[in-house]
């Protein structure tokens, strides 16, 4: 028999006790306002990120708009930001705080006050990073990998140094938010389930999100002991990176402890979109994932894997041979996993009884577009051909068909999707569907010409292509990938005027469950109140994703019901 | 609050301890030891003992102090997962890192 | 009924759950993440180290007298916080004080003395800069001496935590936290004093 503390009892039947607006809305430990506050501070890093991208491929198609410094800082912060600032908040700060709790039956995070302190080191990082920008001196321009020699000595390389230091405590204070939450995200999920919500039957959006924690984890730390020898030299002078006559140091070993990390980093991005996209095509698909066990094991063995394909990025960096071969081998192997997990995504369609929502648009779109960028990646680890490719604007297109699926189309099927559930509204369904087409449209005139470039040996990060003569002819890919992208970011500013409008004035949405679905979120009110479930408990009874199930007549049996509290103590 | 201390207590109720005060004076000794073959064996040749009596210590704060001896699969997973990391790195770093230093 | 303060988060007897307490899980978590950090350190000195055995009879330099000091407070240490801990499970929270109290005394004196010892240190030139050895030294032995600090903190911070609220949890996570660092140190005292 579930007895609940004396403590619901005095809380809920005295009402909500009024908390100030400073610790309901600004220092809040409710998980749901700070994946809101999550969201919105990734949203506002988005467009600050994008922006600089419009103004360097302005540059790109119109040489001479940004001088080559700029240029490099703008390059570099629209990298980091697009990872640290945007990706990783949106994806595990927003969605995995939303929704973790509410998908497991929990009334909130196993540590809320960490949460909350999680959320402002976050947002100071914003801050920090920021103002690196500005600073006198100049922003840090050593590209997102922040590779030395060059960051190691910035003040003989790059004229700058106060806006590296700046540059690498906003990464620090980001890493440090990230992990907190992660301590919360991976705690909540084993320890704070519903009772009969076993491991097997959590919705794969929960199982992405620990995997997404747990290999960051693991890979961000020793990155963190390179940022600390790498301020170290910058500061004091040291060199652990650093090379001078009767001096040792060794850029590769921040290269191999970059990529240790970076790699990894990639999948604790692509998870948790994974996660949202297996949650919205189930739904519109009036379907259960196709092998629920397949998805969640290829998964664990792809996060495994992925701490042991990291240096494909370093192929001519002039590594062993013999050890870059190795990794060749584990990085075509990686792809089998996740070839199986998007076998399955693509199988889940099967049978089903598709609508096309505008999350269920864009969950596919992401789908689609994802499979390109998987594909294009194989060139990329196969040793031999990446001598061509690597460094040249194939890998540009190849890791935005990646990460741009996953940060910004997965993301945004998510927002369609949930948003009736956080906010109690809708946003209209045409513009919807319209914005999910154009985004489409534009996305690929932007990004599919960088594989021709990249074939064509175009090199990644130079300033302009029209002064290298074999490199002149293209100049017109750069003009219409740059119009591309202006169109691209332009839709989505009003995509967010749409999506801020909708909060507050958009149709409201009373019904908790308006696309029939089966997961534990959708049988609270819209939107949640503090402490999610009232006066009730959710009980599981099956697995997630009862869709259409066999033999009965119903188009979907939810996985849970919510129980009233029985025996509640008075104060 | 009372009923965290009641949840608490039923999972440390199975508790037993080890006996403590003991373990620290093999601890002792080890590092009395290590410090002594350190200075006959000299600074070159130390390396195997020394880390081998470290080994022996740590083992001795893990499973007993830390209570790694009597923790279920999921904690001991979380300390043993890190120590794989240490390997990977040591040995996968060092074709690149050995080689470039020596000039 | 007895006055219970109100919570944020409600307390059910079953959760669906690892048989772990939330409190100890969550903090390993944060523990194994450490661990690798001072381990991604320690990797990239013993590769130099490898690299470059010349450059380490720079150890002859080292005090190991001093760290040997060092050592047996860290032991002690990790004596009284484990003892703190086994009083927590009885109960006794007075002991449990004193016990934490002592393992704090042996946190600031430990951070004392490698303080003296890097004065001193400086004072004979061995600065960061000089070569591979010392800046490996300073770098690791540092980063260790700031994590003993923070497990002084955290004892502290849990010494007051105790005061409102009996959690045995809290205990047993500060003193995990120490004999972590403790740990850690077996590893550098060798290697920078003892080889």
């Amino acid at each position: 028999m579930s007895q609940v503390a004396s403590v619901v009892g005095h809380h809920l039947e005295s009402g909500e006790h009024e908390m100030s607006f400073i610790r309901k809305y600004i220092f809040s430990t409710d998980h749901k306002t700070i994946g809101k506050q999550y969201l919105l501070t990734g949203v506002v890093m988005a467009i600050f990120g994008g922006a600089l991208a419009i103004f360097f491929r302005i540059n790109l198609a119109n040489p001479g708009f940004l001088t080559d410094s700029q240029y490099n800082a703008f390059v570099t912060y629209h990298g980091a930001i697009m990872f640290f600032w945007v990706a990783m908040p949106i994806l595990l700060g927003g969605f995995g705080n939303m929704l973790i709790p509410l998908m497991i039956g929990a009334r909130d995070m196993a540590f809320p006050t960490l949460n909350m302190i999680s959320f402002w080191t976050f947002f100071l990082s914003s801050v920090v990073l920021v103002i690196s920008f500005f600073v006198p001196g100049g922003a840090f321009s050593g590209g997102w990998t922040v590779y030395p020699p060059l960051s190691a000595d910035p003040e003989r390389f790059l004229g700058a140094n106060l806006g590296t230091v700046l540059f690498l405590l906003a990464l620090a204070l980001e890493f440090a938010s990230m992990l907190m939450g992660g301590v919360n995200f991976i705690t909540t999920s084993l320890t704070l389930r519903a009772k009969g919500l076993s491991l097997m039957r959590l919705p794969i959006f929960v199982w992405m999100q620990v995997l997404a924690s747990l290999l960051f984890m693991f890979s961000v730390t020793p990155l963190i002991a390179g940022a600390i020898m790498l301020l170290l030299d910058i500061i004091l002078g040291t060199h652990f990176f650093r090379v001078e006559a009767g001096k040792v140091g060794d850029p590769i070993l921040w290269q191999h402890l970059f990529w240790f990390f970076g790699h990894p980093e990639v999948y604790v991005i692509l998870f948790p979109a994974l996660g949202i996209l297996f949650e919205v095509i189930t739904t519109f698909a009036r379907r259960p994932v196709f092998s629920y066990k397949l998805v969640v094991y290829a998964s664990i063995v792809a996060g495994i894997l992925s701490f042991l394909v990291w240096a494909h990025h370093q192929f001519v960096a002039g590594i062993n041979p013999l050890s870059a071969t190795g990794f060749s081998i584990t990085t075509v192997l990686i792809s089998v996993p996740f070839s199986m997990t998007l076998v399955a995504m693509g199988l889940t369609y099967a049978g089903g009884s598709i609508r096309f929502t505008p999350a269920m648009l864009f969950a596919t779109f992401a789908f689609a577009m994802f499979i390109i960028g998987g594909l294009t990646g194989l060139p990329l680890g196969a040793v031999a051909s990446d001598i061509y490719f690597h460094d040249t604007y194939f890998v540009v297109g190849h890791f935005h068909y990646t990460v741009f699926t996953i940060a910004v189309l997965s993301t945004i099927a998510g927002v369609y999707h949930w948003f009736p559930k956080m906010f109690g509204r809708r946003i209209n369904d045409t513009f919807g569907k319209i914005h999910a087409w154009l985004t489409l449209i534009f996305y690929n005139g932007f990004a599919f010409p960088a594989f021709f470039l990249g074939m064509a040996g175009h090199p990644r990060r130079y300033a302009t292509a029209l002064e290298f003569g074999f490199l002149q002819k293209y100049q017109w890919i750069h003009e219409l990938m740059t119009i591309s992208s202006i169109l691209l970011l332009a839709t989505q500013i009003i995509f967010l005027i749409v999506f801020f409008y909708s909060i507050f004035a958009g149709k409201e949405e009373t019904e908790p469950n308006p696309w029939k679905s089966t997961t534990l979120e959708w049988l609270a009110p819209s939107p949640p109140p503090h402490l999610n479930w009232g006066a009730f408990t959710p009980v599981v009874e099956r697995g997630p994703y009862e869709y259409a199930s066999n033999g009965k007549d119903v188009d979907f049996i939810p996985q849970g019901r919510l129980v009233k509290i029985e025996h509640m103590q008075k104060a | 609050m009372e009923l965290e201390k009641e949840k608490s207590l039923k999972k440390e109720e199975a508790h037993h301890h080890p006996p403590y005060v003991t373990i620290y004076f093999i601890l002792l000794i080890l590092t009395f030891a290590s410090i002594i073959v350190a200075q006959l064996v000299g600074r070159e040749s130390s390396p195997p003992f020394v880390f081998t009596l470290s080994t022996i210590k740590a083992l001795l704060i893990a499973l007993f102090y830390m209570h790694l001896k009597y923790e279920n699969r999921w904690i001991i997973s979380l300390a043993i997962i890190p120590l794989i990391i240490f390997v990977i790195i040591l040995f996968v770093f060092m074709p690149d890192i050995l080689n470039s230093i020596k000039m | 009924m007895e006055e219970t303060k109100v919570l944020d988060r409600v307390e059910y007897e079953e959760y669906e759950s690892i048989p772990v307490s939330f409190r100890k899980f969550g903090f390993w978590i944060f523990l194994s993440g450490e661990i690798v950090i001072l381990g991604g350190i320690v990797a990239s000195g013993i590769l130099f180290r490898l690299s470059y055995p010349e450059w380490f009879a720079n150890s002859e330099h080292t005090n190991f007298i001093i760290s040997s000091i060092n050592t047996l407070v860290l032991l002690t240490g990790s004596l009284t916080a484990v003892l703190a801990h086994k009083y927590a499970t009885f109960h006794d929270w007075n002991k449990v004080q004193l016990f934490l109290g002592l393992t704090a005394l042996c946190g600031f004196t430990f951070v004392g003395i490698k303080f003296i010892e890097y004065s001193i240190e400086i004072h004979h030139g061995f600065i960061p800069t000089r070569n591979v050895f010392w800046m490996f030294y300073f770098g690791i032995t540092g980063l260790h001496g700031l994590h003993v600090l923070a497990g002084t903190l955290i004892i502290i911070g849990v010494m007051i935590y105790l005061r409102k609220k009996k959690v045995i949890e809290a205990v047993e996570n500060a003193g995990l936290y120490w004999h972590f660092v403790d740990i850690v140190w077996l590893y550098i005292f060798p290697l920078f004093y003892l080889t």
